[in-house]
């Protein structure tokens, strides 16, 4: 009888550990993952305004009359370091301003915007492409019409763009990434702006380039 | 008598006139472009903008619209007069030439799409150059048939989705149920 309650005891109290420790596993990799998110949101905010801060600071080179060639040289580097942008592109309907970095991976995506591998870029012509989050910068695109205009600052050049086609099509759709060509842009994101997981299909933003003759 | 001798006089001064007067430069109307140039440049006459003289020669300057640049070639657009473009025409040339871009010198390779550029096409050879930021010989290279560049498609459909808001969903889960287990504890215990 006394074995018996003895055993209960026991399990009971393996239970209380058990739950006990899951409790606390819970805890700690809740934090980690809130912390993770948190640590993410403030590298995209803080990331976002030094990358249009160097950008624009890059525009406008200071005074290197007083400096050392080696000086000039590092300045020259860190311009075109990696991870530095090379070029904003502002929506000026949608109030959007976004850094567009050189490669379109993640820590890129979370800063800013990324040029698409493998297509062109706004110096050099052909049809230039960008990807963004949708729950991110590119949200704002949601809001997007036909005739809006997209300008690209690049170091060299302030390119505009006029948007002429808006399409959804599937994530595996490459067809509009084709070169063009004249000069185009092409923005890219997700699609639905609002779905839990990977969403199925893309969201395209088409603009032909606006000539200095154009009106 | 005497209006023959008025008559003489005209005319030989309008003789002498004529001889003296220097010869009317060559407009981009009546340049004579030669026919390996028409055959190459079609539309030469409705894209020259003057016809100028350098080192001996006469070349029609065009004027034109960067489309393109890369693999050690620019492509350009000429304007016509009614305001639309020519087809698109590559011009070979080297990375560190230099040409002017609103007046000041820029290499080839810092160039961008949309920038104003100007070249020089013999009227005798099918030949063009763009026009060199300083004062030197032109780098002429042979007219090339009109041709748009269109590279193959390489690109892939970027990953747009970011892994985030799922990150921050499972975190707000796993604290939620950690909530739960400790209120089972507290309840259990109590």
């Amino acid at each position: 009888m006394d074995h018996s309650k003895h055993h209960r005891d026991d399990g009971a109290r393996g239970f209380a550990r058990l739950l006990r420790w899951s409790e606390a596993a819970a805890y700690v990799a809740g934090a980690l993952l809130c912390s993770l998110f948190a640590l993410a949101q403030a590298d995209s905010a803080l990331g976002s305004t030094r990358a249009l801060e160097e950008f624009a600071a890059g525009l406008a080179p200071p005074d290197q009359s007083q400096w050392a060639a080696g000086r000039v040289r590092d300045y020259e580097k860190a311009k075109h370091a990696e991870g530095a942008p090379v070029a904003v592109l502002t929506v000026p309907s949608l109030k959007l301003e976004v850094p567009v970095f050189e490669k379109d991976d993640e820590i890129s995506l979370n800063r800013g915007a990324g040029l698409v591998a493998g297509m062109g870029n706004p110096d050099q012509g052909g049809n230039f492409g960008v990807a963004g989050h949708r729950d991110g910068y590119f949200r704002a695109l949601k809001d997007i019409k036909v005739g809006d205009l997209i300008e690209v600052r690049t170091r060299i050049k302030m390119h505009r763009y006029r948007v002429t086609s808006i399409d959804i099509v599937d994530a595996d759709d490459k067809r509009l990434l084709a070169d063009t060509e004249l000069p185009t842009i092409t923005l890219v994101t997700c699609y639905p702006f609002y779905y839990l997981g990977n969403a199925p299909q893309r969201y395209i933003v088409a603009g032909s380039y606006q000539w200095s003759s154009d009106t | 008598m005497r209006r023959s001798t008025y008559l003489s006089l005209i005319g030989a001064t309008a003789l002498l006139g004529g001889a003296a007067a220097p010869a009317l430069a060559a407009t981009c109307s009546d340049a004579q472009f030669s026919q390996a140039v028409l055959d190459r440049f079609p539309n030469i006459r409705l894209v020259c903008s003057e016809i100028i003289e350098k080192e001996g020669q006469q070349y029609a300057v065009v004027k034109g619209d960067l489309v393109r640049t890369g693999n050690n070639a620019v492509y350009m657009k000429f304007k016509l007069p009614d305001g639309t473009k020519s087809d698109t025409r590559k011009i070979e040339t080297r990375p560190e030439f230099r040409v002017k871009v609103d007046g000041k010198p820029t290499s080839v390779r810092n160039l961008a799409v949309g920038q104003e550029l100007t070249a020089y096409v013999k009227v005798s050879d099918p030949v063009i150059a763009l026009e060199p930021a300083v004062e030197e010989s032109l780098v002429l290279v042979p007219i090339e048939p009109a041709a748009p560049m269109v590279a193959e498609n390489t690109a892939e459909m970027p990953h747009t989705a970011s892994p985030l808001p799922a990150v921050a969903g499972l975190g707000a889960l796993l604290l939620a149920f950690g909530g739960m287990l400790t209120f089972l504890r507290v309840r259990r215990e109590s």
